[in-house]
């Protein structure tokens, strides 16, 4: 892997220990991100896509946690991390996060100065009236007039609001920032405003992004890698431009095939439902819903096969 | 399309084969004042969720209202099957003749009809009992809208009962298999016995479409039917309600927010905007020939799943958001946020005083803009 990498992941487990067994949300990721680079993860819900952003910041709520594998940020394992340490060094300074949901995941109570100045004065030691300079500052970046940091929450339009939490995530200058399905909630319109936003702010800021996202036609409009999960572990990892084009693993094909397109009609889904991960299948997990499947898929795992240069696919085909 | 005509006219003009005619159709919300208002009787006001919207759905036909959310496209669909009282306006309906008898003799022939239509507008509640099964609606959360402490079979029986279709219960249980294997819930015994918390969002949106198919509709809606349903199953459950157009003959009221759904389902799209229906056309006039400024932002905005298309910004002409739709700008009610107000000062003083009509700029195609 190379050196130039601002987040390094090692065959991260991430593992809920719910009363009916344990549910291998995340089971043994690897991936790493350059400096300035947009990475996407894509998939049906319930695939470990959210679960595995959380990780990256260790924010993963009881009965999860992190079962093994390393999250190195700037030198610094992150999923070894003590609460106080990570909130000190690694939370809004090194990474932080647009929240699912910007609706409400802002404090009806407090006005959005005071919210947005709050990170300021923990982390940066700023007084109230520095911090308040500084969201002044950023607010034009992300299209809001500084005035509205007097304003409540309900008095902003949804578009609005993950504006603010955009501004937010950028404020103490992170490294990474991941975007949890950022424009879920909102209007066509509105998402696509969004989305541009997202694409000026990273040229900007020098960040890297990971975004995640079901929606495939938004992470074609935004990312230059993408990792299609399936059933907590990637099924298909490269970048977007021969993903897109060229999809190798089945279940690639078939969410590609399933997007809904308005240069041709029709409708396309792949049939079946994703496993319990509380007992996944021995094999292939994909192996049920899988048009190509054989005999070897049922008896073993497929390891990320290495294709070409940047691509890994995790399928028996590419053996 | 005139307003202001009598009911027998306006049934006069109807095509042929039209199974829902809306004529000036309104439907406003009044806004709760506060004290200080109620003592100072400041005038009252209202949400004009629905503001005199007009078109036509042909048998067999899906029908697809898009728009941003609050802009009355799920008002007009509650109303158009009576779960709301409209404001204003005629829904004409044109039921089979052996509803008609039936609705008839329920009322003891209280309800005009005019030429086969019902207007659904001027029925009182308590007389809809008849009409109901041949309006139907699939909501939009199939996690709230099964009772969860129901079996499958359960839910679809009570509906059979309540309106006495099938002779007795080894009747209608037959019934219920039928229509969970018209909807591909296979194996349908199997579903029939499981509780809604077993099946996922999409085997559970398509119970509440074998419910509405149950009761033998003419008509309808579904609204936003797979706003909350992963997108790998959403294709199962589009493909369900194509069923409903071609197998079974059924017109759809089909709302949603996403054009490109909209475009691969449908057969005619409008798109409203602030209650009024702005355009209107077959699907491919919509999106391959935008007409309204607000549509071109709306199909602009639509993602692209081609990644070659990444490095640039989409351009999607609009200003600001959408305005409240209690304070309605005079003229057209697109004009603050218009770019083409802009580029035109010479259309401005009709934008800003006139409230624009559809006028039809090729055969079938509707544009309620100065521009045209």
């Amino acid at each position: 892997m190379s050196s130039d990498a601002v987040l390094r992941v090692e065959d991260l487990k991430v593992y809920y220990y719910t009363f009916a067994g344990v549910v291998k949300a995340v089971d043994g990721v690897s991936f790493d991100l350059k400096k300035g680079e947009t990475m996407g993860l894509a998939g049906e819900s319930g695939c470990g896509k959210s679960t595995l952003g959380y990780s990256l910041m260790n924010l993963i709520p009881p009965p999860g946690r992190i079962a093994g594998g390393h999250i190195y940020v700037d030198g610094l394992d992150v999923a070894s991390m003590g609460e106080g340490e990570l909130r000190k060094k690694v939370r809004w300074k090194k990474i932080s996060m647009v929240f699912q949901g910007a609706m409400n995941a802002l404090t009806p109570v407090y006005t959005i100065g005071k919210q947005m100045a709050e990170p300021l004065m923990i982390h940066n030691g700023m007084t109230y009236k520095e911090a308040l300079e500084k969201v002044k500052d950023i607010l034009p970046k992300v299209g809001l007039d500084p005035i509205i940091v007097n304003r409540y929450p309900h008095e902003l339009s949804g578009g609005m609001k993950q504006r603010v939490m955009i501004a937010m995530a950028l404020l103490l200058n992170p490294d990474i920032v991941i975007a949890d399905e950022p424009t879920t909630a909102l209007d066509v319109i509105v998402q696509a405003q969004i989305l541009n936003l997202l694409k000026t702010l990273r040229k900007e800021f020098g960040i890297s992004l990971i975004l995640i996202s079901h929606d495939l036609s938004i992470m074609a409009e935004v990312v230059e890698k993408i990792a299609i999960m399936y059933a907590g572990k990637f099924a298909e990892y490269g970048y977007s431009d021969d993903v897109f084009r060229d999809p190798k693993h089945p279940y690639t094909q078939g969410l590609i095939k399933s997007i809904p397109k308005l240069t041709e009609k029709g409708l396309h889904y792949i049939p079946g439902q994703p496993p319990d991960l509380r007992n996944p299948p021995v094999g292939c997990r994909f192996a049920d819903r899988c048009p190509f499947v054989f005999d070897k898929c049922r008896r073993e795992e497929p390891p990320m096969i290495k294709i070409d240069g940047n691509r890994y696919v995790s399928c028996w085909l590419y053996e | 399309m005139k307003n202001g005509l009598s009911p027998e006219e306006y049934v006069k003009e109807l095509d042929e084969d039209v199974v829902i005619g809306v004529r000036d159709l309104v439907k406003y919300f009044p806004v709760r004042r506060g004290f200080r208002d109620a003592i100072f009787r400041t005038r009252k006001k209202y949400v004009h969720a629905v503001d005199h919207i007009s078109f036509d759905i042909k048998k067999g036909v899906i029908f697809s209202l898009v728009g941003e959310s609050g802009c009355g496209k799920t008002t007009t669909g509650m109303t158009l099957v009576r779960l709301y009282e409209p404001t204003g306006g005629h829904i004409f309906f044109k039921p089979d003749e052996e509803t008609l008898n039936r609705l008839d003799s329920y009322t003891k022939g209280k309800i005009k009809s005019y030429d086969g239509y019902v207007d659904l507008a001027s029925i009182p509640d308590k007389w809809m009992k008849p009409l109901r099964t041949k309006l139907q609606i699939i909501f939009q959360d199939p996690y709230s809208s099964l009772n969860p402490a129901y079996r499958i079979k359960d839910i679809l029986m009570e509906p059979l009962m309540i309106h006495e279709i099938g002779e007795n219960n080894e009747e209608r249980y037959e019934m219920i298999l039928k229509a969970l294997e018209a909807v591909k819930l296979t194996p349908a015994e199997d579903i029939a016995n499981r509780f809604p918390h077993m099946l996922s969002g999409g085997q559970r949106q398509r119970v509440n479409i074998a419910r509405a198919l149950l009761m033998n509709p003419s008509f309808v809606v579904a609204d936003e039917p797979i706003a909350m349903i992963d997108v790998s199953l959403r294709a199962e459950v589009l493909l369900s309600i194509l069923d409903l157009k071609e197998k079974f003959g059924i017109s759809v009221l089909f709302i949603t927010h996403d054009l490109t759904i909209a475009y691969n389902i449908s057969d005619y799209i409008a798109v409203m905007y602030l209650g009024k229906i702005v355009e209107l056309g077959t699907a491919d006039q919509i999106i391959k020939n935008p007409m309204h400024p607000y549509t071109k932002a709306l199909v602009a905005a639509i993602p692209i799943p081609d990644p070659s298309m990444r490095h640039k910004l989409k351009d999607v002409r609009i200003k600001g958001e959408i305005t409240s739709a209690v304070d309605i700008p005079p003229g057209c009610r697109f004009n603050p946020r218009c770019v083409a107000f802009d580029e035109n000062p010479q259309i401005q003083p009709k934008c800003l005083n006139d409230v624009p009509e559809l006028v039809e700029v090729e055969p079938g195609h509707y544009v309620a803009c100065h521009l045209y």
